[in-house]
C-alpha cells in the first residue's frame, strides 16, 4: 500500500497537474481570505473553510478523474491487478495519495492562521484545529465518491462530469430537505448531505456523529471501489 | 431453464452472489455505527467562551422542572445555512439534551403560515423567534432579545440563554404581576404609559386615586408625567401602598405646573424633581439634539446588562432629578443616568440659548434614580425616571439604543418579577486582528498572488522539465 501511495503522490508532482490542482485551490483560498478575513479584520477561520467546502466542489472531480480511469485507459491496470498487492491497497494507497495532496494544500493555509495571532488576535485553537479537522473529513468523503465515480470509467471526461453531477445532486439535497414535507423524511435527506454535516465544525463544536458520518462515507465508497474493481476478475 | 440453471451454478453468480451479500453487510455496519454515533450525541464545545456549553444557572433552573415545556422554535428544522440560526438551535439543541421537559419543535415559517398567524395573534406579536408554553401559559421571545449587534463596532451577541431560561422561570412562577396606571392628574393615558410592556408579562390597568382603593393585587403603580397636584388623601393612599413592601414607577417631564403635595411626598424618598430640562452640550453625549441626552450608566442591578453589552440609552427632553441623600434612615438611592458634566439644567423655559446662565443647574445631573425603602420586615421600592418618553416607539425603532432593555431591567428589579437569571451574553463575532490597509494588501498579494504563482511556476518548471522525457 505504502508502494502504491507513494508511486501516486509522487505522480501527482512529477506531472503539472498536482500543483496546478494545489495553486487553483489556494487562490481561491487567499481570495475568501482576503474577503472574509482580511476585509473585515475577522480572524475566524471557520467562514474561510465554509468558503472552501464549495470549491471543493468543484475542484475534487479534476482531482479524482484519473485515479483509476486512467490506468484502465492504458491498460496498465493489468499489471497492477496482477501484482502481488490487494486490491483494497491499491485503492486505499491511491485514496491517500489524492487526500495527501489535499492535505498539503490546506497545510500551507496554516500560515493564515499565523497571521491571525501574529496580528494580535487570539482565536479559540482547538476550534482551528476542529475546522481542520472537519475540512479534511469532508475532502476525504468528496475524494473517495470521487475515486468510486473514477473507476466505473475508462474516460477521465465521463468520471469528471459524473462527479461534477454527483457533487452538485448532494449539493441540493439540504435544498431538497427544506423542501420535504415530512420532517423524518427531510432528516433522512439530510443526514446524506455532506455539507449538513459540516454545520457543527463551522459553528465550534466537534461531534462525533459528524466525523462518524465522513469516515463512513470514505469506508463506503473506497469498498465499493475494491467492489468494482474486484468484479473485472470474475464477470 | 438449462440457461437460468448454468447462470445459477455458474462461476459469476457464486461471486455475484456473495459480492451483494457482503456490500449488503458492510452497508448495515455502516449504517449501524452512523445510528449508534447519532444515538448518544457526543459533542465537543470548541469555542473559546463555551458558546454552546449552558451555566450552571441554567442547568439548575433545568433539573427543578417538573412539567414540560413546549419550545417552539420558528425556523425551519434543517440546515438554514444562517449562522445565528444555527447557534440559536445548537443552544436549544443543549436545553433538550439537558432535560427531558423541553421539547423542543421547529415550525417552517414559509411553509406554515397558517401555524406562525395564530401564533402571532395569539402573542401580539409581530415577529418571534422562539415561543415558550407550559399549559395554558406562553411567552414569546423576540429576536432582539437572543441575538444583538452593536451599531458602532458591528459586534454580535448572542444572548439566546438568558432570554430562554428566564422565559423559563416565568412560566414556571406563572403568576402575572398587574401594574395600575394612575390616572386624573393629567398623567400619560394608559396606552402610552405600558408601551414599553411586553404585553404578556403584565397584567395592565388604569386606576383612579380619588375615587378607587388601590387594588390589592397591584405589584406596580405607575405615575407617568402628572401636570396636576395630588390631594392629601391620595398621597396617604400611596403612603399605605407601599407598606406591603410594594414598587412605584414615577416617570417625569419638565413642567411648568408646581405639584408641591407631590414634591413633598417625593423628598421622603430622597429625590427632588428640579424645575428644570437637561440641555447637554458635550457631543458625545446627545444625539442630534441637545435635548437628546446619552447619559453615563452608573452600575446597578438594573443596568447590569447594558454595561456588559456596552449598549447606551436615549433619554429625550429629561428634566432632572436631585438626589438629596444617598442613605438616610433606611432609604438607599442610586443614581442609574448621569448626564455629563458639561450639561446644564435649563430653568427659565423663555431662555431658548444652549449657554449655561446664572440660574441654570450645573451637570452632571442625574436622570434617574433607583429607590429601596424598608418597611417593617419588607422592602419598598421606586424607580424615578427624569422623562417619561424612554419607550417612544421612535427611539425602540431605531434599534441601537438600550432604552428597552433599561425599561425591562427596571421593571423586572421593581416587580421583582419572579426569579430572573442574569447570563453574560456571548460575543459570536469572534477575535478581531488589529491589521492596518498596508498589512491587508500586502498580505492579499502573498495569499492570492505570490503563493499560488509560485506553485504554478513549479507546474511550469515540471512541465517543460518532463516534456521532452
Amino acid at each position: 500500500m505504502l508502494a502504491i501511495f507513494k508511486r501516486e503522490f509522487k505522480g501527482y508532482f512529477t506531472s503539472p497537474i498536482g500543483f496546478i490542482f494545489v495553486g487553483i485551490f489556494l487562490f481561491m483560498a487567499g481570495l475568501y481570505f482576503y474577503v472574509g478575513n482580511l476585509a473585515t479584520n475577522s480572524a475566524d477561520i471557520g467562514s474561510l473553510f465554509r468558503q472552501l467546502t464549495f470549491v471543493l466542489m468543484f475542484l475534487t472531480p479534476i482531482h479524482t478523474m484519473r485515479l483509476l480511469s486512467e490506468e484502465r485507459r492504458a491498460k496498465l491496470d493489468q499489471l497492477l491487478l496482477t501484482s502481488p498487492v490487494s486490491i483494497l491497497s491499491i485503492v486505499f494507497g491511491k485514496f491517500l495519495a489524492a487526500f495527501a495532496v489535499l492535505a498539503a494544500a490546506a497545510g500551507v493555509t496554516v500560515l493564515y492562521t499565523i497571521i491571525f495571532f501574529a496580528l494580535g488576535a487570539h482565536p479559540s485553537f482547538a476550534q482551528i484545529i476542529g475546522n481542520y479537522v472537519g475540512f479534511l473529513l469532508m475532502a476525504g468523503s468528496f475524494i473517495a465518491i470521487g475515486l468510486f465515480i473514477s473507476s466505473l470509467t475508462v474516460n477521465q471526461v465521463v468520471a469528471a462530469v459524473v462527479s461534477y453531477a454527483t457533487f452538485f445532486f448532494l449539493l441540493i439535497t439540504g435544498w431538497l430537505a427544506s423542501k420535504t414535507q415530512d420532517p423524518n423524511t427531510a432528516k433522512v435527506i439530510e443526514y446524506l448531505s455532506p455539507n449538513s454535516h459540516y454545520r457543527n465544525f463551522s459553528l465550534g463544536i466537534f461531534n462525533v456523529a459528524d466525523a462518524v458520518y465522513y469516515l463512513s462515507m470514505i469506508a463506503l465508497f473506497v469498498f465499493l471501489t475494491v467492489r468494482v474493481i474486484e468484479k473485472r476478475r470474475w464477470s | 431453464m438449462n440457461k437460468l440453471k448454468t447462470a445459477l451454478s455458474g462461476k459469476s453468480f457464486k461471486y455475484g452472489a456473495n459480492a451483494a451479500i457482503l456490500t449488503v453487510i458492510v452497508i448495515a455496519i455502516l449504517v449501524f455505527v452512523n445510528l449508534i454515533a447519532l444515538r448518544f450525541e457526543w459533542k465537543l464545545d470548541l469555542t473559546k467562551e463555551g458558546a454552546y456549553t449552558l451555566t450552571k444557572e441554567t442547568k439548575d433552573v433545568l433539573n427543578q422542572l417538573k412539567e414540560p415545556i413546549d419550545v417552539t422554535v420558528l425556523l425551519p428544522a434543517t440546515d438554514s445555512g444562517e449562522p445565528i440560526a444555527e447557534k440559536i438551535k445548537e443552544t436549544l439543541d443543549q436545553y433538550a439534551k439537558n432535560s427531558s421537559m423541553i421539547k423542543v419543535n421547529y415550525t417552517d415559517p414559509n411553509k406554515n403560515p397558517a401555524t406562525i398567524k395564530s401564533l402571532t395573534d395569539k402573542y401580539d406579536i409581530t415577529s418571534a423567534a422562539l415561543i415558550l408554553e407550559k399549559g395554558k401559559i406562553g411567552k414569546a421571545i423576540n429576536p432582539d432579545d437572543i441575538y444583538s449587534q452593536n451599531q458602532e463596532t458591528g459586534e454580535e451577541k448572542l444572548n439566546a440563554e438568558e432570554s430562554i431560561t428566564n422565559a423559563i422561570l416565568f412560566l414556571n412562577s406563572g403568576k402575572t404581576p398587574s401594574a395600575y396606571v394612575i390616572e386624573g392628574h393629567g398623567e400619560t393615558p394608559l396606552a402610552k404609559a405600558v408601551q414599553g410592556f411586553k404585553k404578556d408579562d403584565y397584567k395592565t390597568a388604569a386606576l383612579n386615586l380619588s375615587t378607587a382603593e388601590i387594588p390589592a393585587d397591584a405589584d406596580l403603580l405607575i405615575i407617568s408625567s402628572p401636570q396636576k397636584d395630588y390631594n392629601a388623601s391620595e398621597i396617604k393612599k400611596l403612603d399605605s401602598y407601599f407598606a406591603n413592601g410594594k414598587a412605584m414607577l414615577i416617570a417625569l417631564d419638565y413642567t411648568e405646573k408646581s405639584l408641591p403635595q407631590f414634591d413633598t411626598f417625593l423628598k421622603e424618598w430622597g429625590v427632588q424633581a428640579e424645575n428644570d430640562y437637561v440641555v447637554e452640550t458635550d457631543k458625545n453625549h446627545y444625539f442630534q439634539s441637545p435635548l437628546f441626552n446619552i447619559p453615563t450608566i452608573q452600575s446597578h442591578e438594573i443596568t447590569s446588562r447594558l454595561i456588559s453589552n456596552n449598549v447606551f440609552v436615549l433619554i429625550p427632553e429629561a428634566r432632572s432629578i436631585k438626589l438629596l441623600f444617598e442613605d438616610q434612615k433606611g432609604i438607599k438611592a442610586t443614581a442609574l443616568l448621569k448626564s455629563s458634566n458639561k450639561s446644564f439644567g435649563r430653568t427659565d423655559f423663555t431662555d431658548k440659548s444652549l449657554q449655561a446662565t446664572a440660574t441654570d443647574i450645573k451637570g452632571p445631573l442625574t436622570l434617574a434614580v433607583a429607590i429601596t425603602r424598608p418597611y417593617n420586615d419588607k422592602t419598598a421600592k421606586m424607580l424615578v425616571l427624569g422623562s417619561s418618553h424612554i419607550t417612544e416607539a421612535e427611539i425602540l425603532q431605531m434599534g441601537q439604543w438600550g432604552n428597552q432593555d433599561f425599561f425591562n431591567g427596571g421593571l423586572r428589579w421593581l416587580t421583582n418579577s419572579g426569579p430572573s437569571v442574569s447570563i453574560k451574553s456571548k460575543s459570536i463575532s469572534g477575535e478581531k486582528m488589529a491589521i492596518n490597509e498596508l498589512q491587508s494588501v500586502l498580505i492579499a498579494l502573498l495569499v492570492i498572488i505570490v503563493i499560488p504563482l509560485a506553485v504554478l511556476i513549479f507546474a511550469l518548471v515540471v512541465w517543460l522539465r518532463r516534456r521532452h522525457l
